[in-house]
């Protein structure tokens, strides 16, 4: 990874709409102060974003990267179409908002390490559009408020490793829970009695059933009406039908 | 032993099922839901909606 490449993500996120919060001069000295305390950077003059660059290119090379976005309050649209094939770890990411975050990097393939977005409430469109994208340990969603279209338009996204906390999720526009992703998914699991909200999977067709297994165990107990919505080649068992109608669940095939 | 009966709708050839937020072709109704939250459609009006929902670009 070159530093342009992070620049070329960083600079993209600054003068994109959805990161007008972190070009705010309180914030931007906080980022320069916070680079300027490392030990990385001592001795290095420039603006933020060079100084950013010069933090990911050291960093590389010594596995460590540093979380320059420790003191952002939104890291929306930081890497919005960068031409990155591997996401810096800048963990742990403490911003509320990550909306748009990685979207259109269309050279992602994998994400090897967990998210730690532990503060994020907009998970709104995260990963949209990043075609290439196959793998992903984890993310931290358990403040997440939205998630919809978080893999919208990730049509290569085979496994999410670590299982998805929804307990804070609100509705989306449409009503459901909608996280995107397509017929390649195979493998994504949910922290049990987490999903509370209507629930769409209606693209999953290749869903293990392991894992559909755990969307079931993921369902809360509900005692108002709320829909799951899976993909019509995704077999149940009787058994699993009845622990969905058990919970007080819909089902929609 | 205590038994349950489920209520399942089932679409007709080329119409689909919605409660007006979720389309499919077999709805196992819950138990909090009601054969009336349920209408039948034309799979074209449903796509339609779909792609409507799909275009909306969801606020805080």
């Amino acid at each position: 990874m070159s530093r342009n490449d992070f620049q070329n993500g960083f600079a993209l996120g600054l003068v994109s709409g959805g990161v007008v919060e972190v070009a705010d001069t309180t914030e931007i000295d906080a980022l320069e102060s916070l680079i300027d305390e490392s030990r990385v950077l001592d001795s290095t003059e420039g603006t933020p974003t060079e100084k950013v660059g010069h933090l990911i290119e050291k960093a590389e090379t010594e596995n460590d990267w540093y979380s320059a976005s420790e003191s952002l309050t939104t890291i929306s649209s930081f890497f919005t179409n960068s031409s990155l094939q591997k996401l810096p770890r800048m963990n742990p990411i403490n911003a509320k908002s990550a909306t748009y975050m990685c979207s259109g990097m269309k050279n992602l393939k994998r994400i090897d390490f967990y998210l730690d977005t532990k503060n994020a409430e907009d998970c709104n469109n995260m990963f949209n559009g990043c075609s290439a994208l196959e793998f992903i340990k984890g993310v931290n969603t358990a403040k997440a408020k939205w998630v919809t279209n978080m893999f919208f338009g990730c049509n290569s996204l085979k496994t999410v490793e670590e299982p998805f906390d929804l307990s804070n999720c609100l509705t989306s526009s449409s009503g459901s829970i909608i996280m995107g992703g397509g017929e390649a998914l195979e493998n994504i699991r949910f922290v049990p009695e987490s999903i509370k909200i209507n629930f769409r999977a209606d693209n999953w067709s290749s869903l293990s059933s392991e894992c559909v297994q755990s969307i079931i165990d993921g369902l809360a107990t509900v005692t108002t009406v709320q829909t799951l919505t899976l993909h019509k080649n995704i077999a149940l068992t009787d058994q699993q039908k009845a622990t969905i109608n058990a919970k007080g669940w819909t089902l929609v095939q | 032993m205590i038994t349950e009966l489920v209520t399942v709708l089932k679409a007709e050839e080329n119409m689909t099922l919605t409660n007006g937020e979720t389309f499919g072709k077999v709805v196992y109704l819950g138990r909090n839901d009601r054969v009336e939250n349920w209408q039948e459609i034309t799979e074209k009006d449903a796509e339609l909606m779909l792609q409507k929902q799909a275009g909306e670009v969801d606020g805080e």
